[in-house]
């Protein structure tokens, strides 16, 4: 419904000229019944989607006096270093790379015997992401991904597959392969098959569907297929048979076998058992260029794109970055992410629009994202016709790792802790507790890990609930305690008033300021919003009769309320 | 009075407290049952207990031989005794459900399948889907023990423990994790009902404004819902056990009766934790049967012991077990030792509601799923196959639950329902 509704003002917008200012909130001439956010509320649903991050106040103050101004800041929050960390996050939600699971992570080498369980996980699950995170952030071409001739290297990443690596060993740096690989992006990154381990015979099928679902949105496991149980699937001799001659085979199989087959250089399991035991040693990466045709003798079909030929790993690379679905699956991979609408959910012109918009810009991953963000679909804010209201997205939910960011800036706290767990016998490390699995609070909240979790949940239920309240309270003890000690301007939060003022004027002030900081509302002291958290404030002071821990209270239920939780 | 408004106007713990009772006098009228899904989850080879077969050119079997248990053939060896237990103790409780037809030999798909009864990861599972409908209003409808689990549109009633049971960590603050090496702030029952004033504050202004109807009227709703379970989790906290804990089969058993036993949730996912997917050798299934089968004997003395919700009964006369893995392996060994994937498997259904005792279904010599009169659940040439749509609305239905509300228009593989 949602998608037939944005139908028409997607055609009605590809057609008429352009403009980078968005409307007043005014009736959509088209869909009347459209309630689109104001241009401060928008404005925040921007910062976060983009960066995980509450707008500045001058920056609303900015777009409510002009909203003109609003495509300058979003260009703003593009170059920023917070976009690069949500574009690993969205990429991340796709390639389901960073795992925290026993059995994937790698011993710990030898030459590095301090690096914890969250270094090593941390590094090798994190190459892929952060090329595509330098190839977007440097304004390369999209199709980089795939056609890189580069990856970036840490020093665990460097000892582990023997990459070479230059800087300081916490510092991702650009690094060439040099066994042959080619320039193939992510698809050259041994860690994408160490997470995505090929077994027995399988020869690689799992790898290629997943390269095929996460790079073209085209998911083999969605075929309405019928598996033919004659078809004796423990002897590979006779499964090379059937999926070229049984039909009901051979439908998927004749281009993902051949899809399948670029990745025989890869090794389909790494055996870390040998690696602890010390039968195998560091380094152990490596494209093994005699690989290639291994093909031959496994799965016997030739390399190759959906009945095109490409040649070697790069060439498949190529293809994929040639392939109009590229282009179409990344539009909605991103549509997707920053408006929490299920793929399938999305205005099928609004997709081919943002396809479009893609391709003309040279595949610049920013100025798609930046169409996304300004784009009507995204400041939709509710709909007054109650059946679409129904599938209208209009209060996105804060993923933990958002969550996570938005704390910190707006608090300065991160929520650590130290702890002795091990995993795979390895010391795990200080985690940030929103974005561990292993023993924080994640998927918990509502986030992914990636293997077991690979759906985000965009609504609260008991747990994430728990996890925002224990959250919100460890910044709100963090911040006042700061503030508390802290000269007047070198304080977080506190800029109109002291933690123990305790005078209306001046608590009122403050509220109306934390109002704008967390909820992105520019109201005044004597609004009616702010009454409540003043109502707040006061009976916590007096039930505690202390300031610092009322103004730890009113922190607490601002922080975990859903002004700030949702956007 | 319905149970709902109870709950909206009493405090959370004084009604954690009443729970049991209350739930047993409401049980005399709906009797909702309970369900529990241990969830093998790899590929179990069904040739080394639920599915008997002889060792012939088209299928490799293990050492063993069928077992008659009053109706109910199992394949057994004096090697793996605590199959034989099970079944000794459990076969009159137990329905095999042989010849489930998944449709794929992915992992994750089938997983899927089995678990949802459709081809969506975003629809609910099994247990969401009962726990939804049949016991909403406890603190934590669908309690997530497992890895696996669609909680989909249900997110709101479902709830995990994570990984080393950190769950403990935002219920008791004794077991929350230290920041900056000191203790987190804990708010007081009466600061917690100046911050639940708030979020009701909140709730008000934005039903009357962007959260009025629709999408985001349920977020609305759920994050006001969402507070109200945390507190009633945190008063029955003591059941959840100390931080840190990995969670072994035998452990989310435990977990899972206090949980279900104390009303804290309707429905459970489990996981057995085992490396089920043996490709490379097949003799490992021998272990992970007996780790499994153990659990099982440890979760139905359990059920069959403690008491059930109405007077006079145990948890065993108001609680399903879906015991079930995503799909089986191919009858054939290959040439590493192992068995690949196969994409018809078999399940256990026990207890409540079950006709048990017997094997429903069934397959070939070559595993083959074999049509079935879905009345007797025999084989006939005039039936259907059980794909695993038909057989998770026979599952609903044992649960209480209208399989079409969330399968849409099916027909139910529903000869094992007593």
């Amino acid at each position: 419904m949602r998608m037939l509704r944005f139908l028409a003002p997607a055609l009605l917008a590809a057609c008429t000229a352009s403009t980078e200012t968005p409307a007043p909130d005014a009736p959509d001439p088209v869909d009347p019944t459209v309630v689109y956010l104001t241009p401060p509320q928008h404005l925040t649903r921007a910062s976060m989607a983009l960066r995980g991050m509450r707008p500045s106040i001058e920056d609303l103050k900015a777009v409510a006096a002009d909203p003109a101004q609003l495509p300058a800041i979003v260009d703003r929050y593009l170059a920023s270093p917070d976009f690069g960390e949500t574009i690993k996050e969205l990429e991340n939600e796709s390639l389901l790379l960073r795992i925290e699971q026993s059995t994937l992570t790698f011993p710990q080498p030898p030459t590095l015997p301090t690096a914890t369980a969250l270094d090593i996980n941390g590094s090798v699950f994190d190459e892929p992401l952060q090329l595509i995170q330098d190839i977007v952030m440097s304004d390369q071409p999209y199709t980089k991904i795939v056609t890189a001739d580069y990856t970036l290297t840490n020093g665990v990443v460097s000892t582990i597959w023997g990459l070479p690596h230059t800087g300081a060993a916490d510092q991702w740096t650009h690094a060439r392969a040099t066994d042959g690989r080619g320039a193939a992006g992510i698809l050259g990154i041994e860690a994408l098959y160490h997470r995505w381990r090929s077994t027995g015979f399988n020869y690689n099928r799992g790898r290629a569907n997943m390269i095929s679902r996460s790079l073209l949105c085209h998911d083999y496991l969605h075929a309405d297929i019928d598996v033919d149980t004659t078809v004796d699937l423990s002897d590979p001799d006779v499964v090379a048979n059937a999926v070229v001659a049984n039909p009901s085979c051979a439908g998927c199989h004749q281009t993902l076998d051949p899809l399948a087959s670029y990745l025989f250089p890869f090794r389909g399991t790494i055996n870390l058992v040998a690696l602890q035991n010390g039968t195998d040693a560091y380094p152990i990466g490596g494209y093994t260029v005699a690989q290639e045709t291994r093909w031959r003798t496994t799965n016997k079909r030739p390399p190759m794109f959906f009945g095109t030929p490409a040649q070697s790993l790069a060439g498949l690379g190529q293809a994929i970055a040639d392939d109009p679905r590229f282009a179409r699956c990344t539009a909605m991979r991103f549509a997707s992410y920053l408006t929490e609408v299920p793929r399938d959910q999305l205005s099928g012109a609004w997709v081919a629009k943002l396809q479009g918009e893609l391709v003309a810009t040279n595949f610049s991953a920013k100025k798609l994202a930046r169409a996304i963000v300004l784009s009507d679909e995204f400041r939709v804010s509710t709909d007054t016709d109650a059946t679409a209201a129904e599938t209208t997205v209009g209060a996105q939910k804060a993923r933990p790792d958002q969550l996570e960011r938005m704390l910190r800036d707006l608090t300065g706290f991160r929520w650590t802790t130290t702890t002795t767990a091990k995993l795979r016998n390895i010391p795990y490390g200080t985690p940030d507790l929103l974005k561990s699995d292993f023993v924080g609070f994640r998927v918990l909240g509502g986030g992914i890990d990636s293997y077991f979790v690979t759906e985000p949940v965009h609504t609260m239920n008991a747990t994430s609930s728990l996890v925002a309240k224990s959250a919100a309270a460890a910044a709100a003890d963090f911040v006042v305690e700061h503030d508390f000690a802290a000269p007047a301007a070198q304080r977080t939060l506190f800029v109109a008033a002291a933690v123990t003022d305790t005078d209306e004027a001046h608590i009122r002030a403050e509220l109306a300021h934390l109002h704008g900081r967390i909820y992105g509302e520019l109201v005044t002291a004597d609004s009616s919003e702010v009454d409540d958290s003043y109502a707040l404030y006061t009976d916590a002071l007096a039930a505690a009769g202390n300031p610092r821990r009322a103004w730890k209270v009113t922190l607490i239920g601002m922080l975990s309320d859903f002004r700030s939780l949702f956007y | 009075m319905n149970r709902r408004n109870l709950l909206q106007l009493a405090g959370a713990a004084g009604v954690v407290a009443m729970l049991p009772n209350a739930r047993r006098a409401a049980a005399a009228s709906s009797a909702p049952r309970r369900l529990i899904i241990v969830l093998a989850q790899g590929g179990w080879d069904t040739t080394w207990a639920l599915d008997p077969k002889l060792q012939s050119a088209t299928t490799d079997v293990p050492v063993g031989a069928k077992q008659m248990f009053g109706n109910l053939d199992v394949f057994t060896d004096a090697s793996r005794p605590n199959v034989t237990g099970y079944f000794t103790k459990y076969a009159p409780l137990t329905a095999v459900v042989r010849g489930i037809s998944v449709g794929s030999v992915s992992h994750q798909e089938c997983v899927k399948r089995m678990s949802t009864g459709s081809r969506n990861e975003l629809n609910p599972d099994l247990a969401a889907i009962v726990a939804h409908d049949r016991g909403n209003d406890m603190p934590l409808p669908y309690l997530i023990l497992g890895d696996t689990a669609f909680a989909g549109p249900y997110a709101v009633s479902a709830g995990r423990v994570g990984a080393t049971n950190q769950i403990i960590a935002l219920l008791d603050p004794a077991q929350a994790y230290q920041t900056n090496g000191h203790a987190p702030i804990a708010t007081t029952t009466s600061e917690d009902a100046l911050l639940a004033k708030y979020a009701d504050a909140t709730v008000k202004r934005l039903h009357a404004t962007r959260g009025a109807t629709g999408y985001n009227r349920k977020r609305v709703d759920d994050f006001s819902e969402a507070i109200g379970r945390g507190k009633k989790l945190q008063a029955v906290r003591a059941g959840f056990g100390a931080r840190g804990r990995t969670l072994t089969l035998d452990s989310q058993v435990d977990l899972a009766l206090d949980a279900l036993e104390q009303d804290i949730s309707q429905t459970v996912m489990t996981s057995t934790r085992l490396g089920w997917d043996t490709h490379t050798d097949i003799t490992d299934q021998a272990g992970f049967h007996e780790t499994t089968y153990l659990g099982l004997t440890r979760l139905l003395d359990g059920l069959s012991t403690r008491a059930g919700r109405l007077a006079g009964t145990k948890m065993i006369d108001d609680t399903t077990v879906l015991v079930m893995s995503e799909f089986s392996r191919t009858p054939k060994i290959n040439s590493t030792g192992g068995k690949d994937h196969w994409p018809v498997t078999s399940a256990m259904v026990i207890g409540a509601g079950v006709n048990g005792g017997r094997a429903f279904g069934a397959t070939s010599g070559a595993m083959e799923s074999l049509a079935v009169d879905f009345t007797t659940g025999k084989p006939s040439a005039t039936g259907r196959v059980v794909t695993s749509t038909l057989f998770a609305a026979g599952v609903l239905k044992v649960c209480g639950v209208t399989p079409s509300d969330h399968l849409g228009p099916t027909e139910v593989f529903d000869a094992f329902v007593g």
